[in-house]
């Protein structure tokens, strides 16, 4: 299905034809921290004013705006002096600090003259950000600004207190601890009531394995590690910290939804809901964690039931089917 | 100029002398006659002078013979030979009795020709006595009624077994729809995202297919060659009434006496020698209404009327089956009730027939509507149809690929006709499975530049049975020239295999896997769930996403040209809204399949006479014909 990600990558991919490297200007580099936006809400568009010296004919200066290296906007300066760059933002280009670039080139320059006309080019006042509010689905990037308005605390007896400052240092440094409504953090060896966990630790030993079958983490290596997963139950998300056998150097929230770590800080984070199919935990024999099992054996089934009423209605075709005659009958007449 | 034989001249002073015809009649029949090359009889009736039977009458008092009333004094059974009906008919004289050991042979043709043919076949130890026209036909009909209805109904299936759908799946083709069915079960069982993946490659290069194909068609047919039509249209208007042949035409209805007055209207002003018009209206016994319609008009004189038996199926192309036995032209033709053919039609066709090479066995003219602005359906039937007659057909002719015929206004020449079995009454669309055989048979399939125009259907169920109706005869079509792909491949051509399975196949398969994918896109639109990205890989999202807007695009374009052949620009717009078209096609699509398998022959029957302009149409036919 078309999305507008694959619009953006679509233009990213595209840069005009001829265009040299020599010719490209970042003229402006910002830092978006997705922890400073306003309580429950989501940067949904940037906008962006650009100045510059208009150029002739070909020679005019192209400005470009990238998050995370995906270009997201692009323009032609044209004849004009300033132009707005604006776009909207898919969620899922955002990381928890994401990089937005504004840059200019000229196409096909080879001159000094040319060269000058993309240096002219500059950003006219802060990029500026449109809000909007914030959805369910999360990663941790997304929660952040859920975390602002203030964030719970839950922490077992037996987990050391280092674990929850490292949470609230990641996700929200700034907002009020225990404040009542704000996001829930979970930090403990057992998996929060009511919620079912991307990797579970309840079924026995759990391995990381690839699509190709490669194990990843094996599951004793996983058991020694601290593994922090989104949760969700409709809109409610919580963020379960399963403690390792060492509190992590940090944790490094920046994006996925399921992040892994050892002493030394982050190992891996990834999304469960899009590489799940690349990369998903694998139980002991006869587990079924996320009931697919069950699920693959109902589809079947289905598919069984259906495949027999259809055989045995192409049967009763069959069964209809004349004899094949070379003449009819002959009828009464012709007796 | 055809001369007066001696016969008909002495009639013709008989019945002046006794006050029959009026000298001015007298010279006019004598001009017909002549110009025409009939005998004074055809001329007589076609002006509605006399009636069959006075006609008949008088001929006989003429002569000193005995006239006899068929319905009355009906022949003797067992004289009469079924493989001689046609002869019969031809000649209009067959075998009454056996009297004093002679044979007693009857003749509505009085003329030296009649009775060389009654010498030659039952010697001369003969008697000839007279009778009426039509008293020939009703008696031929009562005889043979129920052979003739078997034979309507059988003889395709009888003796070409493999081009008849009375078996509508054979054994091979239901196995191989088994193990299709299987295979994809097991697929979406086993390996549920390739299986789709799969499908859906296959779909969306059978999308991509389809748009091409059409589009090359209408490319290919839209290169109008106006010379070749105004050369034939010039060969029309030069052929002389004298050199035409007996044109049979063949009128099957089932309860429609409201649209009689116009075919009635209709057919006298084709400019074609009534009395070398062999008119025959083809009605199911028990259809009284239609009867007494026909009477009232006083079309009995002109019109012969065929009763065709009860018996199964009852669909058109076995009515047409049964009233081919008793066609007397060198061509045939068909036209629905309400049809309105252009005037020059017949003329055009036969001098298409004479200019074409032997093996064109079949002329289609275009069709269309009188009745296009009447509301939103009726102006996109007429897009439709512009589309389909306009360009398509023409592009199917110029790159040699087999033509379905269009449901009326096909001509043919009945001698291939008959060798050909005729129709096949278990095919609901049996002119497109025609056009098909024929063009396995060997013979090719013409296109003349003339239009015929019919009532477009004025209401969405109305139009839905219609094109359930179509889509299960292509079903149908598609199902009984499958069946031997080499030998279609072999007879056909590579070419037409691929175009004929593309047209008609394609026609079905996109109106029933259109609901699918639509529901599929909306469901994504609304919900933007990445849900269907597993089975949509980029190469394949960007083909459906050309197929999707490149391709309906195209589509809509197309529609939008063709009106423009026939300069009703104001349509055009309407291409637009076609998507709702699309919907109705995908319900009649969906309707006509589930059909094919409980009900394969039964005839959906459209209703006409349901639009404001057939009953305009209507009435200005009989303010006509009072004139």
């Amino acid at each position: 299905m078309w999305t507008a990600l694959h619009l953006a990558l679509l233009a990213g991919a595209a840069t005009p034809s001829g265009a040299t490297e020599s010719a490209r200007i970042v003229i402006r580099r910002d830092v978006i921290d997705l922890r400073d936006l306003p309580a429950r809400s989501r940067l949904s568009a940037l906008t962006v004013d650009v100045h510059g010296r208009a150029g002739s004919g070909v020679r005019q200066p192209w400005v470009s705006m990238a998050v995370n290296g995906v270009v997201i906007a692009r323009t032609w300066l044209g004849r004009q002096d300033s132009v707005t760059l604006r776009a909207d933002v898919d969620e899922r280009l955002l990381s928890m600090r994401s990089l937005v670039e504004v840059a200019a080139y000229v196409p096909q320059c080879e001159t000094p003259y040319c060269r000058a006309l993309a240096a002219s080019v500059r950003v006219v006042g802060p990029v500026r950000q449109d809000y909007d509010a914030a959805r369910a689905d999360a990663t941790f990037a997304h929660l952040a600004s859920r975390y602002r308005a203030g964030l719970t605390l839950l922490q077992g007896p037996d987990v050391d207190p280092a674990f929850g400052k490292l949470v609230r240092n990641a996700l929200a440094p700034r907002a009020r601890p225990l404040a009542e409504g704000g996001g829930l953090v979970y930090v403990s060896r057992q998996q929060p009531p009511d919620f079912i966990a991307p990797i579970r630790f309840d079924l026995g030993p759990v391995s990381l394995v690839r699509q190709d079958g490669v194990t990843v983490i094996p599951p004793d290596m996983l058991d020694r590690l601290t593994v922090v997963q989104v949760l969700r139950t409709g809109d409610h998300p919580v963020i379960w910290v399963r403690p390792g056998r060492d509190v992590p150097r940090e944790l490094d929230l920046d994006s996925g939804d399921i992040g892994i770590f050892g002493p030394s800080g982050r190992l891996m984070a990834f999304s469960y809901a899009s590489d799940a199919r690349t990369l998903h935990p694998a139980y002991g024999p006869g587990v079924d964690a996320d009931g697919s099992q069950r699920t693959k054996r109902i589809w079947r089934w289905l598919l069984l039931i259906g495949w027999a009423a259809a055989s045995v209605g192409l049967g009763l075709v069959y069964r209809r089917l004349p004899r094949r005659v070379t003449a009819t009958e002959a009828p009464a007449w012709a007796a | 100029m055809g001369c007066l034989t001696i016969g008909d001249s002495w009639t013709a002073d008989f019945l002046v002398e006794n006050g029959f015809l009026s000298l001015a009649q007298f010279d006019e029949a004598l001009d017909l006659m002549e110009q025409w090359d009939r005998s004074l009889s055809d001329v007589v009736m076609s002006r509605r002078w006399m009636t069959p039977q006075d006609f008949h009458r008088a001929a006989a008092r003429r002569f000193g013979m005995t006239f006899v009333n068929l319905q009355t004094d009906p022949p003797n059974e067992t004289l009469l030979i079924e493989a001689e009906v046609e002869d019969y008919m031809r000649e209009l004289t067959m075998p009454w009795r056996v009297q004093d050991g002679r044979m007693v042979v009857v003749t509505a043709h009085l003329g030296p020709e009649s009775v060389l043919y009654a010498r030659r076949r039952w010697g001369s130890n003969i008697d000839m006595v007279v009778t009426a026209k039509f008293d020939v036909l009703w008696s031929l009909q009562k005889v043979f009624s129920a052979r003739h209805s078997h034979r309507a109904v059988h003889e395709l299936a009888d003796a070409d077994p493999e081009m008849s759908a009375r078996t509508v799946f054979t054994r091979a083709q239901l196995l191989v729809v088994w193990a299709g069915l299987t295979l994809l079960c097991l697929g979406l069982g086993f390996a549920p995202t390739p299986t789709l993946i799969v499908v859906n490659t296959i779909t969306s290069v059978f999308y991509l297919g389809n748009f091409v194909f059409r589009g090359v068609l209408v490319w290919a047919g839209g290169r109008r060659s106006h010379d070749r039509h105004r050369a034939l249209a010039m060969e029309a208007r030069l052929l002389r009434d004298e050199d035409l042949p007996v044109y049979t035409v063949l009128v099957p209805m089932f309860r429609e006496p409201e649209v009689l007055p116009i075919l009635a209207g209709a057919l006298r002003k084709l400019d074609y020698p009534l009395g070398k018009l062999d008119i025959k209206i083809v009605l199911e016994e028990g259809d009284d209404e239609t009867i007494d319609a026909a009477k009232r008009l006083g079309l009995e004189g002109i019109f012969e009327i065929v009763r065709v038996p009860p018996s199964q199926p009852q669909t058109k192309p076995k009515a047409c089956n049964y009233a081919l036995r008793f066609a007397r032209g060198e061509y045939l033709v068909i036209f629905d009730a309400e049809d309105k053919p252009e005037p020059d039609q017949l003329r055009k066709v036969v001098a298409a027939f004479r200019r074409s090479s032997p093996d064109v066995a079949c002329i289609q003219c275009r069709l269309n509507y009188f009745n296009a602005s009447e509301n939103w359906l009726t102006r996109m039937f007429t897009l439709d149809y512009s589309l389909w007659f306009d360009l398509m057909l023409p592009g199917l002719e110029r790159l040699g690929i087999p033509i379905p015929l269009g449901g009326t206004s096909n001509h043919f020449k009945i001698e291939v006709l008959r060798e050909l079995h005729a129709w096949d009454p278990f095919n609901v669309t049996e002119d497109a499975d025609l056009g098909i055989r024929m063009t396995q048979k060997g013979y090719r399939v013409g296109l003349v530049d003339s239009t015929t125009y019919e009532e477009a259907n004025v209401s969405h169920a109305n139009w839905v049975r219609q094109r359930s109706r179509w889509m299960k005869g292509y079903m149908q079509t598609c199902l009984v020239h499958t069946r031997r792909p080499l030998h279609l491949m072999k007879t056909v051509g590579p070419l037409g295999t691929l175009g004929f399975v593309s047209f008609l196949g394609g026609t079905v398969l996109s109106g029933l896997l259109n609901p699918i994918f639509w529901a599929v896109f909306l469901f994504w639109a609304v919900t933007q769930t990445g849900g269907f990205d597993i089975v949509f890989p980029p190469m394949l999202l960007y083909t459906s996403m050309l197929n999707l807007l490149i391709g309906n695009g195209m589509f809509i374009y197309l529609m939008m040209l063709a009106p423009f052949r026939r300069r009703w620009v104001q349509l055009a717009p309407y291409a637009l809204t076609v998507m709702w078209y699309w919907v109705l096609l995908s319900i009649a699509a969906w309707k006509g399949a589930w059909q094919l398998v409980t009900r394969p022959f039964y005839w959906e029957k459209t209703q006409h006479g349901l639009s404001k302009f057939t009953a305009a149409e209507v009435s200005s036919a009989l303010e006509e014909q009072a004139v």
